[in-house]
């Protein structure tokens, strides 16, 4: 499997606490990287594409409450596989933040 | 909400599967992100363009590309000989291509290194007698008609030069030490006696300007300054401008020498400034050294001494048809006005880069260029006319493809990255077969030549050649791979998987493609062939011509007596021909004399003359003859046959009758079928003392090989005085270095009877020819490897397309062969093909050469470019090395075994 594109670790993320449609995904980015990481929707739906073909994510069966509910719209959540692989990677870089501590690279978080 | 339709466009980017599956849902997202934010609004739709753009580039092309590559790869690496042998058919041809693009682009299409080039115009006079003005019947131009021509306000400026030759003296004195001089061109000319003090006298190529000549050129001085309008006074110190190299070479680079006087002819002069690094102008020549020209009043006005060349800035918003127009205009009011000097003249208008151009032969460089393009088609269909034999074989893979279910435009698009593939490694490899070429070309120039062409013949292979040579290779790439493409992805599935193991059969289109492909590669390498032959033999014509004289063996030495101390004429001519008896006497010496114009020297008197007991010519039509004094012996020197009369004798001094030998192009233009000796001449003026023939000599070529016939006479040195001279020396031995061995013992006894006679410029005589020709050397031999290229391109793609039918019809043939057919039969069908090609293609070639060679013929002097001969050899010529192609696999077929032939599947 290729490895996670930046976007891709996004979307994972955040799907992560609960499952979101495409509007809210772009929303959700934005707040977990204040400012970074605006993606387009071209580029946003062929990680969306991507992520689903590899069994990433998928789409949700479960529908929120009516009241706020678009028919049109689409919800997408993580699969076993996608929680796996977003574990996976948060450890690679959880890791690469330990090593860079102990190199005493200077790590401020905001 | 509804989005704007241009979302609609941008969605159009994205693969059909993304649209069909998110497309609406990507709209609504996009349409809250408007909604949410109508400040950002332009925001939004830059970054969502971009979005658009990225994902779309990813997934229709890179993402596709990556795999097709990767399959390419895998393809070339099952049959790395197709691939290494495309790989090199397509270096040597992208690069032969590319060779000559950076050259023409260097020598003809590039904008002259001046500021604001397309200005600077190159202006002469022309003899309308001998035709309408072009570089054929150009002339000097007097200084009164360039006086006149400088009232045209269609220019900014006018400025004139005179191409020269001095006496260089160092600084004397000078601090600088040992500088040594520049090697002169005997090989021996270090090792001799000659003393290498930085004074000693060294003649030169220089030109006298006027003093607007580097401004109106836009070359400023690096050191000192340019030349003022009151250095080009009469009477004013004498100055010079010295070029960069050659500052560097015999000064050493010395700043402190710009201020400083040196000699120049035994006259000082203070050396003003010193030119940029590499400041060329290509019509001067390797000229070292520039002072005024500094006419007198006099002088200023004469209109019957031609010597000045000239070169103008036209004016803003003045055209160059404009400026031409205007000054012919001018040409044809002084030609009125001054009937006797400028009656037949008219006026010649170019632009510099245009007669810079004529001079180094851009038409050669362009036909070059279009040469090596045929080259490269001729690859190109080999490799396409390959490329559809593979086809057939690769059937079953795209089958596979097909049936896994790839779309025929997938497949078609991965057999094009394929084959581009190879055409882009082609255009990488190229690059260092142009660069070999390019300083092949550079290198092989003599440096004498070099001076004469643009950039010093120098080719950069720039980032132009390489985007060049990779655009080629892309776009026949695209155009050469699509038909094998296309063949290959036309596969009926079912056929091909049914047969199992087996092959297909080309379908019939198949084959006429790849007949038509080897059929054009025919007719390409006919033409070429036809092209190159008569290039071939208008280049040997023009060597095959005899100059008149015999150079081999020949050396020429240019002396220059130092006018101050030689302002005795008489005593002049007997120094001259002291160093010629002195010269006579050493060793492996057969001849030597003293000539005031040397053939190849390039230089040369014209005077007017009138014959007496014949009629007047009207004024403005008096008859020219090149003129040149010379020392008896000259004749027998250079081998030069005497017709009729006599050579001079040392009884022909400035005492005795005047006397003259003419050439027999003068001979038979005034004493047609008569006796021209003792006839009488008028030489100079109609009231000179008169000339009687008394002899009549061959004529000889004095610049080049191809020049026209002209009147040519020679008087005796001793009634001609002159300073300039040459000695021509005829070596014992014909070998070809046996001259140039002279050099040195020449120049001691040169410098025996004066120690002040400038270091002389040595030359061999087969050698100062071969200089004149070296463009058309190189053009030979490029040429003719690029001919036995086309020749051996063409044979390889007729003999791979015959093996591989041959191959292909293996079933077909032994089956036939097993009912019974004789292997004559057998041959004769697979041959018939074949010849049917060839003979289609030569057909098409030989009338696409009739219709090319007729644009060459400027290129081709004395040569028809329809020459029946030459057309039928390369026919004659292709026809064999085809059937050589064809005969060989159809023999092979004929011996087939039947049942191997059967089981071959």
């Amino acid at each position: 499997m290729t490895p996670l594109t930046p976007l891709s670790l996004q979307v994972l993320l955040a799907l992560a606490d609960e499952d979101r449609h495409g509007y809210a995904i772009i929303k959700e980015i934005a707040r977990q990287t204040p400012g970074q990481l605006q993606p387009g929707t071209g580029a946003l739906y062929t990680a969306i594409q991507r992520l689903v073909d590899d069994r990433l994510i998928e789409i949700s069966r479960r529908r929120p409450s009516a009241a706020e509910d678009d028919s049109r719209r689409r919800y997408y959540r993580l699969t076993t596989q996608g929680r796996a692989a977003l574990a996976g990677e948060t450890a690679r870089l959880a890791e690469l933040l330990a090593v860079a501590r102990r190199k005493k690279v200077a790590v401020r978080f905001a | 909400m509804k989005t704007p339709r241009f979302y609609q466009y941008l969605l159009q980017l994205l693969p059909r599967h993304l649209r069909r599956n998110y497309g609406e849902e990507m709209e609504q997202v996009f349409a809250a992100r408007l909604e949410e934010s109508p400040d950002a609004r332009s925001w939004l739709w830059i970054n969502e363009t971009a979005s658009m753009a990225t994902a779309g580039f990813r997934a229709r092309i890179w993402d596709n590309l990556k795999l097709d590559l990767r399959a390419a790869w895998r393809a070339y690496g099952k049959n790395p000989a197709f691939a290494v042998l495309a790989f090199l058919m397509l270096s040597v041809g992208i690069g032969g291509a590319a060779a000559m693009y950076s050259m023409v682009n260097t020598w003809v299409f590039d904008p002259l290194p001046y500021p604001d080039p397309d200005k600077l115009t190159f202006l002469s006079s022309v003899d309308l007698k001998r035709g309408p003005p072009s570089m054929m019947t150009e002339m000097l131009v007097s200084p009164g008609d360039l006086a006149d021509w400088r009232h045209d306000t269609s220019f900014d400026a006018m400025s004139a030069w005179s191409s020269a030759q001095f006496n260089l003296t160092g600084t004397g004195g000078s601090q600088l030490g040992q500088a040594s001089l520049p090697a002169a061109f005997s090989p021996d000319s270090t090792s001799s006696g000659q003393s290498t003090a930085f004074d000693a006298p060294e003649r030169l190529q220089g030109a006298r300007v006027n003093a607007n000549f580097f401004g109106l050129l836009g070359v400023t001085p690096v050191l000192g300054r340019d030349f003022l309008p009151e250095d080009d006074q009469p009477g004013a110190p004498r100055c010079v401008i010295l070029t960069y190299e050659y500052w560097q070479g015999r000064f050493m680079g010395d700043p402190s020498l710009v201020g400083k006087t040196i000699g120049l002819d035994d006259e000082p002069a203070i050396v003003r400034g010193i030119l940029p690094q590499h400041f060329q102008l290509p019509l001067l020549g390797p000229t070292r050294v520039f002072t005024p020209l500094a006419l007198s009043v006099r002088d200023r006005a004469d209109r019957t001494k031609r010597s000045l060349q000239v070169l103008a800035r036209r004016r803003d918003g003045v055209s160059f048809a404009q400026a031409r127009e205007s000054l012919t205009g001018l040409g044809r009011s002084l030609s009125a006005h001054y009937p006797d000097n400028d009656g037949n003249v008219g006026v010649y208008v170019n632009t510099l880069a245009g007669e810079i151009g004529n001079h180094q032969g851009n038409e050669v460089d362009l036909a070059f260029f279009g040469l090596t393009i045929f080259v490269l088609l001729i690859v190109c269909s080999n490799i396409a006319s390959l490329m559809l034999a593979k086809s057939v074989e690769r059937q079953k893979e795209v089958a596979v493809r097909y049936a896994l279910g790839a779309t025929r435009a997938r497949v078609i698009r991965q057999l094009l990255t394929e084959h581009s593939l190879i055409f882009l490694a082609g255009a990488a490899g190229s690059i260092a077969v142009a660069k070999f070429i390019t300083e092949w070309i550079s290198n092989n120039i003599p440096y004498e030549s070099r001076a004469y062409l643009r950039n010093f013949a120098y080719i950069p292979l720039d980032s132009r050649g390489i985007i060049f040579a990779f655009l080629v290779a892309l776009a026949c790439g695209l155009i050469f791979g699509l038909a094998p493409a296309l063949e290959s992805s036309k596969t009926d599935l079912q056929g091909v998987l049914k047969e199992g193991a087996g092959r297909g059969s080309p379908s019939r289109r198949g084959r006429l493609l790849r007949d038509g492909l080897v059929g054009g590669e025919i007719a390409l390498a006919t033409v070429l062939l036809v092209c190159s032959a008569l290039l071939l033999q208008s280049l040997k014509s023009i060597f095959a011509v005899n100059p008149g004289f015999q150079p081999q063996g020949l050396l020429s030495v240019n002396v220059g007596l130092p006018p101050k101390a030689y302002q005795d004429l008489d005593r002049a001519t007997r120094t001259l021909e002291t160093i010629g008896e002195r010269v006579r006497s050493l060793a492996g010496v057969q001849h030597a004399s003293i000539v005031e114009h040397v053939p190849y020297g390039n230089s040369a008197s014209s005077l007017s003359f009138w014959i007496e007991g014949q009629a007047d010519p009207l004024p403005g039509e008096v008859p020219h003859s090149r003129i040149s004094g010379l020392s008896p012996g000259y004749f027998a020197t250079m081998q030069i046959p005497v017709l009729a009369g006599r050579d001079f004798s040392d009884a022909d001094d400035q005492h005795a009758p005047r006397v003259a030998v003419i050439n027999d192009v003068f001979a038979e233009r005034y004493w047609p079928h008569q006796n021209p000796l003792g006839r009488h001449i008028h030489l100079g003026t109609r009231d000179a003392a008169p000339a009687e023939v008394v002899g009549v000599v061959k004529a000889v070529k004095m610049f080049g090989l191809s020049d026209p016939p002209e009147l040519q006479m020679y008087v005796p040195l001793r009634q001609r005085p002159v300073r300039q001279a040459y000695v021509v020396v005829r070596a014992a031995g014909l070998d070809a270095g046996a001259a140039i061995r002279l050099g040195s013992s020449v120049r001691e006894a040169l410098w025996s009877v004066d120690r002040n006679i400038p270091v002389p410029e040595m030359k061999g005589l087969p050698q100062a020819i071969e200089i004149t020709y070296t463009s058309n050397r190189m053009a030979t031999e490029l040429l003719s490897w690029f001919t036995l290229l086309a020749l051996v391109l063409a044979a390889t793609g007729l003999y791979a397309m015959m093996a591989w039918s041959v191959t292909q019809r293996s079933r077909e043939i032994g089956i036939r062969m097993a009912l019974g057919a004789a292997s004559m039969d057998i041959l004769s069908t697979v041959l018939r093909r074949g010849v049917l090609v060839t003979a289609v293609g030569a057909a098409l070639g030989l009338g696409g050469a009739t219709l090319i060679t007729q644009s060459l013929a400027i290129i081709l002097p004395n040569v028809n470019p329809r020459d029946p001969a030459t057309f039928a050899a390369v026919s004659g010529m292709l026809a064999v090395v085809a059937l050589t192609a064809c005969y060989l696999p159809a023999r092979r077929a004929s011996q087939m075994d039947p049942a191997s032939a059967l089981r071959h599947d």
